[in-house]
């Protein structure tokens, strides 16, 4: 700010740099050379001392007393998580193809069982579940490969991420194995549909026949 | 102090939850301070400074160790203040919408004081601290950081302009126009 003295070139600039010693050699050499015969100079720098004495008196603020306390609790306490969150994606995975394969083997059972003699309803019963342990069996060792693949793709990307960028690669490559899991449950559950509605319990038909 | 930073740093990524608890502690009255500048509601400042310090945690991973610690946490803080006072809209007195015209542009002639009747008049009441303080309410968010930043936390030219993440000549400019408001809000007409 000027003086409203066009014959004072000075600023506000000037005076707190002037005041805070920033002011460089030639422009300081001026001043100093300028404010005894400027009274305008004289009061802009006592006013601009005041200014500077009462900035550096400010006083702060006491945080909160349990202010650590309370950011700590915030970030370490953890709300409790329902168990079935805690259990793992692949513990998930296999207890949801378990119950839709339970599920759809009760329905081709009742629906076959209905209005059939106890020995050939125990015969059914008897083949679906045999039925159900080898498609537990194939169900297994499918999931079980395909969470391999999904595990070395991303070892394979984590190594490449190494070299390149750790971090974004990194989390590129969580969601990639990810997509492999769900994938693998895709292709599992399909199977099991596959086999059930296409082929529905071949074994208990030989059964219905031979008693028949 | 910028090595011992680093270390509680280190100690952090290893998961160590004291040296976070070090960390807090060292900073939290100059965070605190700053949000509170910045949103002037100790509840508020509170929950903001909070949450500073938890995005500090959650990013410790992205913390550049060549650079000083404070610089990097004081600009999360502003940050998040900016971002509450978009949120709530907080209506701030600009002093240039009030007060004198920009540099240079000084309308009204300046009448000559006494000797020393800026002092009496700073001390008229209150101290000197409680006046700036009532002062620096009247200043917009901009300028009370500002100047909080360079007086409270006495940082360097370099340092606001990374913390307020605006080219230092930005810097120079608006906490030239923070002195001038504050001088201006001083009333002294002499």
């Amino acid at each position: 700010m000027r003086n409203g003295d066009m014959s004072c070139p000075y600023t506000t600039r000037d005076y707190v740099e002037y005041l805070t010693a920033e002011l460089d050699g030639a422009r300081r050499t001026s001043l100093e050379a300028h404010i005894p015969g400027c009274l305008r100079c004289r009061v802009e720098i006592a006013v601009h001392g005041e200014v500077l004495e009462g900035l550096r008196a400010m006083r702060s603020k006491e945080p909160p007393a349990d202010f650590s306390e309370s950011v700590l609790r915030a970030l370490f306490t953890q709300k409790p998580v329902p168990r079935w969150r805690r259990a793992s994606l692949f513990d998930r995975i296999l207890a949801l193809t378990a119950t839709q394969a339970l599920l759809v083997t009760f329905f081709f059972a009742v629906r076959d069982l209905a209005g059939r003699s106890a020995v050939t309803a125990w015969g059914i019963v008897g083949d679906g579940v045999t039925e159900l342990l080898r498609m537990s069996r194939e169900a297994l060792v499918l999931l079980v490969s395909l969470t391999r693949v999904a595990e070395v793709m991303g070892k394979v990307l984590a190594n490449v991420g190494r070299v390149l960028d750790p971090e974004a690669l990194f989390r590129q490559a969580v969601p990639i194995e990810s997509v492999f899991l769900v994938l693998g449950f895709m292709l599992l559950t399909s199977a099991i549909l596959r086999r059930l509605v296409g082929q529905p319990l071949q074994g208990s038909k030989e059964v219905r026949h031979a008693h028949s | 102090m910028h090595s011992e930073d680093v270390s509680l740093v280190r100690a952090i990524l290893k998961n160590d939850q004291e040296a976070f608890r070090k960390l807090v502690e060292k900073y939290q009255r100059a965070v605190y301070n700053i949000a509170w500048r910045m949103v002037h509601d100790e509840e508020d400042a509170r929950d903001l400074a909070q949450e500073a310090f938890i995005r500090v945690y959650r990013g410790i991973k992205t913390y550049d160790a060549n650079r000083p610690f404070s610089t990097w946490l004081f600009r999360i803080t502003t940050n998040l203040g900016i971002d509450h006072y978009r949120r709530r809209k907080l209506r701030t007195v600009s002093i240039d919408a009030t007060g004198a015209g920009t540099e240079g542009e000084s309308r009204e002639p300046m009448a000559i004081p006494d000797a020393g009747s800026t002092t009496d008049r700073l001390h008229e009441t209150t101290s000197l601290a409680e006046r700036m303080d009532g002062l620096m309410e009247k200043l917009s968010t901009d300028y009370r950081l500002i100047l909080h930043l360079r007086y409270r936390d006495q940082l360097s030219y370099e340092e606001m302009a990374e913390v307020l993440a605006v080219p230092l000549g930005t810097v120079k400019a608006r906490l030239h126009r923070a002195h001038r408001n504050l001088r201006n809000l001083l009333g002294v007409r002499p």
